[in-house]
């Protein structure tokens, strides 16, 4: 364990690692509460995110913490625990759609709708609508689609890792994310956006 | 303000309070439950096995002890020295 670190429990001062090394060594429940209350919140925002509604995501943080306290013995420390955090959070919550009927859109790659040829809506366009605004137009969008525009903007995750969470090329992401936000932005300026 | 960002914190301030410590509280006792089975089955899966083992026409995984006889043990000379010969004549 390294210098500083007290040996029989935990303090909310301390690294990831630090914590993950103290709970293995003594089960002890200070560094259990500490982990918890700093990922909670995050965790089942990002289950909120894929899942959509409240009970399951609460379900699937509960899941996920007891899958993570778990496999503790498992984490090497190779990637940031955050990121590992993250990995299984996305991961179970793929599971649960994949065995519910959802599945089919989520994964589907959309190659029947040709693509697009108009300028890319840019990013300032959705990030300056009003929370009401986006939960209206996020609404409107299906499920599949307001999954991966939250995962992009929601949760900051890289296209690269959309793409090997969805089981998808790096440009069929990009591709689909395009027209997603065109489509959102359609809906948003023909709800909002009076015309004289 | 990004609204993406502000539809997270609010997603962030509705997990509060009993929602919180509702979850924690269920997954503590997922733990407690996970390590009381893996307590019994490190405790009795040996000697589960092992029974099952036996009944079935084995022989027991448990190794037999053996103890060192009285004699055995006075034998022990620090010394090195061989151990006293019983007296060849009988006297009567």
């Amino acid at each position: 364990m390294p210098s500083g670190a007290p040996s029989y429990g935990c303090d909310t001062t301390m690294e990831d690692m630090d914590i993950v090394r103290a709970y293995r060594a003594h089960q002890h429940a200070t560094c259990f509460q500490i982990l918890y209350d700093r990922y909670a919140g995050k965790v089942y925002s990002k289950a909120m995110t894929m899942l959509h509604k409240p009970s399951e995501a609460e379900d699937a943080t509960q899941e996920i913490f007891t899958k993570i306290f778990l496999s503790l013995g498992q984490f090497e420390g190779e990637a940031k625990f955050s990121t590992w955090i993250y990995s299984i959070t996305y991961n179970l919550c793929i599971d649960k759609i994949r065995k519910s009927k959802r599945s089919r859109e989520l994964f589907a790659t959309e190659m029947e709708n040709p693509p697009d040829t108009a300028e890319e809506v840019p990013d300032e366009a959705l990030m300056s609508m009003q929370v009401n605004e986006l939960r209206y137009v996020l609404g409107q969008l299906t499920e599949a689609e307001r999954t991966l525009l939250l995962m992009k903007y929601k949760d900051g995750v890289k296209i690269r890792a959309i793409a090997e969470l969805l089981g998808k090329n790096e440009s069929a992401v990009k591709m689909q994310l395009k027209r997603i936000k065109e489509k959102a932005k359609r809906i948003h300026d023909k709800q909002f956006t009076s015309v004289a | 303000m990004n609204s993406f960002l502000a539809l997270r914190d609010q997603d962030l301030a509705a997990f509060t309070g009993e929602r919180r410590t509702g979850i924690r509280k269920r997954v503590e006792r997922e733990l407690r439950t996970a390590e009381f089975i893996a307590s019994i089955v490190e405790l009795f899966g040996p000697v589960m096995a092992d029974t099952v083992s036996v009944l079935s026409g084995g022989h027991s995984m448990q190794a037999e002890e053996s103890y060192r006889t009285f004699s055995e043990s006075e034998d022990d000379d620090p010394f090195g020295e061989p151990p006293a010969r019983p007296p060849q004549e009988i006297v009567r």
